[in-house]
C-alpha cells in the first residue's frame, strides 16, 4: 500500500470516530487570515486569483459533478470553484501542487479516454464521470483534498466565499441559527409538553 | 480584556505553582486560591474569552487553535516499540486543547462518575495476564463527597437513573431537555430490556453559580461554548479563583523544566513566556495537572543525576500504562427527521453493561450514549457512514440529504492498563519551544476489542428495536488517536509500582503533587473527566491540610 492510501485510510478510519477531523486544525491559522475574502466579489466574476481560466473550468466541471446540480442547486450554485480558488491562493495553499497536477492528470486521462486534446470541462457528462472513476483511483490524495474543499464550499459558513446562498445547508437540512428551542425533531415532539426543560422521564 | 487578578514576581516563592489550567489544574488553582494561598497558573496557551468562540465550523469549530497546530506540537504514533513511530503530519493523534480551560473546552461534557467497584475490581476479578491491572488506593465512599462537589461547583445536569452509585446529593440543575436521539435510545434500550437515564452532562441546563443556561446552538463538541453554559473550566473555577486576588493565571507560559535542590525537592519552574524568553519561578510546591501526555514529559525533561529516569520516576512508572478508552461506533437511520445538529451531543445513556462479567470470557465494561450526527462539514467531507454510499455524484448528494435522519450510537468502554502502551519522548521530534515531541505507543488489549464488539451488538439491537431503517456498525480498527490519557502517573500506596501515593504526593519529591488523567489506575468506563475533577477536589484537600499542618 502506498503512502497516499495509507494516509487515506487512516483518514476514514477515524471518520466516524469521537476523534475525527482534528486534521483541520494545521490550517487554523491560515484560515483565519482569509476571513476578509469577500464572497460578494467572487460571485461577481472576477477572474480566478489562482486557478487559470482553464483549471478553474475543470475543476468547476469535477465540482458539479461530484455534487450535481438537479432539482436543488449543487456544488456549481454554492461557489465551488471560486472557494477553492481563494483558499489555494491562502489557507490551502500548500495544497495547490497536488490541485494542479492533479487537474492536469484529469486532462491527460481524458485524453487518453477520449482521444482529442480537449478539455475535461468540454466532455459530455458521463464522460467527466468516467474520467473521475479513474482518477478517485488512480490519483486518491488529489481526488480527496480536491473532493474535501468541494465539501468545505459547501458547508463553511459563507463568508469563505462557497455555500452561496447557503445551498449546502439547504441540501442537508441544516437551519442556520444561533439557538434553538425543543422540540428538536420528530422523535422528541411529544416530550416537552409542559413546556419545561424536563426529559420524558418521570 | 479582564486584567489579572494578581500579578507575582518570578522572585517572589508563591505557595503554588499550578501547572495546567484544564480539569484537575482549574479545580485546584480554584481550591488553592480560596484557600488562602498564593497560587500561579502556567498555561502554555493562550486566554481566551467566551466571546471569541463562534460557529464557523473551519475557523471556530475546528480551528480556533484549540489544539495548535502539528508544527508547534509534533508527535509520533506506534502500536508497538518493535515499530517505527510515525510523526504525525495530517491529523494529531494526540488530541488536546492548547488554552485556559484545557480540554474542557472543547470536551463533549459527558459527566459520569466512577462506581465503586472501578476502584477494587482487581481484587474482585483477579489479575490478567500481560496487564498492569490494579485496586486504586481509595474508594469510591472516599471520593463520593468530591464527586457532589464536581455535580455542585463545577455544574452538572442530570437525574438519578438505574444502577447510580451512592451519591450524597442530588444534581444542582435538572437533565438537558431530550433530544429525538435521547428518546430513540431510550425506547429502543426499553423494548430489549434494558434501562436508560438522562445524560449527566457538564453543562448547565438551567442559570447556576452566576452562569447562563445552554441555548441549545448545537456545536458543543470539538468547540468551546460562547455562552459559558459548557462547565469547562474558564466558564466555572478560573473566574473563582481570580475574584480570591491570590491566583494569577499566566498564559502562553511553557514549562521547560522542574529544578530540584540536593534535598530532592522542586524549587522553581523554568518556562518560556509569551515572548519566548526563559523565566524561573520561584515557588514552595508545585501541583502538576498538565495532562497524562504533557505530565510524563515534564518529568522526564526534570530529570537529573539524582533522578537520570526523570523526575518522580524511581518506580520507572512514568509514561507507562496508557490508556485511551475505546468507543465503538454505529449509525442509524430513521424515517422522520430527528435534527440531530440541535443542542447538546448527547442526552440519554445505557449503563446495563457497565460491570465486567467473567461469563462473557473477557474483561470488560461500558455504557451507551445516542448521540448527535456530526456537523454539516464533517458529514459532506468524510464518507457517509452507510454502506454502498458512493463518495460523489447524484446517489451521493441525496444520501447527503440524509443527515437530519441519521444518529450516532456510541459505545464508551474499557481500556485495560499495559506497561508496554507509553508516552515517551521523541528522540527525533522538537517542538516550538525547543522541547523533544512526544512518542505514543498504543495497542488495545485484545479484551478492550472484545468488550467493545459486545456492546456494539447492544447497541444495534437498540436501535433496530428504536425501529431503525438502517444500521451500520463502524468496523472495530486499532486505536490510534486519542483525546483520552489515562494512566500515565498512577496512584498507588506501593512506590514500586505507582508515581503518586492516594494524595497525590510524588512517592520521590515530597513538595510535588501530580493530579490529571495521569492519576487514574483504571480507566472507568469511557467518561474521565468528571473523576479527573473528583480527584482534584480531593487532592486540593489534602495538600491544604499537608500545607496548614506544615508538612509539605
Amino acid at each position: 500500500m502506498d503512502q497516499n492510501q495509507r494516509t487515506r485510510r487512516e483518514f476514514l478510519t477515524t471518520s466516524g470516530s469521537a476523534m475525527g477531523g482534528a486534521w483541520l486544525l494545521r490550517f487554523a491559522p491560515l484560515i483565519a487570515a482569509t476571513q476578509a475574502c469577500a464572497s460578494d466579489a467572487m460571485r461577481s466574476g472576477l477572474p480566478f486569483t489562482t486557478f487559470s481560466e482553464r483549471e478553474g473550468a475543470d475543476f468547476d466541471a469535477f465540482a458539479a459533478r461530484l455534487v450535481p446540480t438537479d432539482d436543488t442547486p449543487g456544488a456549481r450554485e454554492a461557489g465551488a470553484v471560486q472557494f477553492a480558488d481563494r483558499a489555494l491562493e491562502t489557507f490551502l495553499s500548500e495544497l495547490l501542487p497536488i490541485v494542479r497536477a492533479g487537474l492536469s492528470g484529469m486532462n491527460a486521462r481524458a485524453a487518453e479516454t477520449f482521444g482529442g486534446i480537449g478539455a475535461f470541462a468540454d466532455l459530455a457528462e458521463d464522460q467527466q464521470d468516467q474520467v473521475i472513476t479513474a482518477v478517485e483511483l488512480e490519483d486518491p490524495n488529489f481526488f480527496f483534498f480536491a473532493r474535501a474543499m468541494v465539501m468545505m464550499s459547501l458547508m463553511a459558513e459563507p463568508q469563505y466565499g462557497g455555500n452561496q446562498d447557503r445551498v449546502g445547508w439547504q441540501i442537508i437540512g441544516f437551519e442556520d441559527s444561533f439557538a434553538y428551542l425543543p422540540p428538536f425533531g420528530f422523535y422528541d415532539r411529544d416530550e416537552h409538553g409542559d413546556g419545561g426543560d424536563q426529559g420524558a422521564d418521570q | 480584556m479582564t486584567r489579572p487578578a494578581v500579578r507575582y514576581q518570578t522572585s517572589e516563592e508563591v505557595d503554588f505553582v499550578v501547572i495546567g489550567s484544564g480539569a484537575a489544574g482549574g479545580v485546584i488553582a480554584k481550591e488553592l486560591s480560596t484557600s488562602g494561598f498564593s497560587v500561579i497558573v502556567m498555561e502554555q496557551g493562550p486566554y481566551l474569552r467566551a466571546d471569541q468562540f463562534g460557529h464557523d465550523e473551519i475557523d471556530t469549530f475546528f480551528d480556533v487553535g484549540l489544539d495548535g497546530s502539528l508544527d508547534d506540537h509534533p508527535h509520533s504514533f506506534r502500536p508497538t516499540a518493535d515499530e517505527e513511530a510515525v510523526p504525525a503530519s495530517f491529523r494529531p493523534n494526540i488530541y488536546y486543547a492548547k488554552a485556559v480551560g484545557g480540554s474542557t473546552l472543547h470536551f463533549a461534557a459527558n459527566y459520569w462518575r466512577l462506581r465503586p467497584v472501578d476502584f477494587h475490581e482487581r481484587s474482585l476479578l483477579g489479575a490478567i495476564p500481560g496487564t498492569t491491572f490494579a485496586d486504586w488506593p481509595i474508594t469510591y465512599d472516599e471520593l463520593e463527597p468530591y464527586y457532589t462537589k464536581v455535580d455542585w461547583e463545577v455544574g452538572v445536569s442530570g437525574e438519578p437513573g438505574p444502577g447510580d452509585p451512592y451519591r450524597s446529593r442530588g444534581y444542582p440543575v435538572p437533565p438537558m431537555p431530550i433530544k429525538s436521539s435521547g428518546v430513540l435510545l431510550r425506547d429502543g434500550a426499553e423494548r430489549m430490556g434494558f434501562t436508560s437515564k438522562p445524560a449527566p452532562l457538564a453543562i448547565l441546563s438551567q442559570p447556576h453559580n452566576g452562569r447562563a443556561a445552554c441555548i441549545h446552538c448545537g456545536f458543543c463538541w470539538g468547540q468551546a461554548c460562547e455562552v459559558g453554559a459548557k462547565s469547562s473550566t474558564l466558564a466555572s473555577m478560573i473566574p473563582v479563583a481570580e475574584r480570591t486576588g491570590r491566583c494569577e493565571v499566566r498564559d502562553r507560559s511553557v514549562v521547560t523544566r522542574l529544578e530540584t535542590n540536593a534535598a530532592g525537592r522542586v524549587t522553581r519552574v523554568i518556562y518560556l513566556d509569551a515572548d519566548g524568553v526563559e523565566q524561573a519561578q520561584l515557588a514552595k510546591a508545585v501541583v502538576l495537572s498538565a495532562n497524562g501526555a504533557e505530565t510524563p514529559r515534564l518529568l522526564f525533561l526534570s530529570e537529573t543525576s539524582q533522578h537520570p529516569d526523570g523526575l518522580a520516576n524511581s518506580s520507572g512508572f512514568v509514561g507507562k500504562n496508557l490508556m485511551f478508552n475505546y468507543n465503538p461506533v454505529s449509525w442509524a437511520r430513521f424515517s422522520q427527521p430527528l435534527n440531530e445538529y440541535k443542542s447538546v451531543v448527547a442526552t440519554r445513556v445505557v449503563m446495563d453493561f457497565y460491570e465486567a462479567d467473567p461469563q462473557r470470557g473477557f474483561y470488560g465494561g461500558g455504557g451507551i450514549d445516542g448521540r448527535s450526527t456530526i456537523s454539516p462539514l464533517f458529514w459532506a467531507t468524510f464518507d457517509n457512514p452507510m454502506p454502498g454510499m458512493p463518495s460523489w455524484g447524484p446517489e451521493f448528494k441525496r444520501q447527503l440529504a440524509q443527515y437530519n435522519y441519521t444518529m450516532q450510537i456510541v459505545g464508551h468502554g474499557t481500556s485495560l492498563p499495559q506497561e508496554t502502551n507509553t508516552i515517551e519522548l521523541d528522540p527525533d521530534l522538537v517542538d516550538a519551544w525547543g522541547r523533544p515531541g512526544l512518542r505514543m505507543t498504543y495497542t488495545d488489549h485484545p479484551d478492550d476489542l472484545a468488550f467493545a464488539g459486545f456492546l456494539q451488538e447492544r447497541m444495534g439491537e437498540i436501535m433496530e428495536a428504536a425501529g431503525a431503517e438502517q444500521v451500520t456498525a463502524m468496523p472495530l480498527y486499532p486505536s490510534t488517536v486519542t483525546a483520552h490519557l489515562l494512566g500515565t502517573c498512577r496512584m498507588g500506596n506501593d512506590p514500586r509500582s505507582s508515581v503518586v501515593d492516594r494524595d497525590h504526593r510524588a512517592h520521590d519529591v515530597p513538595n510535588l503533587f501530580i493530579c490529571d488523567g495521569s492519576s487514574m489506575v483504571t480507566s472507568g468506563r469511557g467518561q474521565p473527566t468528571m473523576t479527573i475533577q473528583a480527584l482534584a477536589f480531593r487532592a486540593a484537600d489534602r495538600i491544604t491540610e499537608f500545607a496548614n499542618a506544615g508538612e509539605i
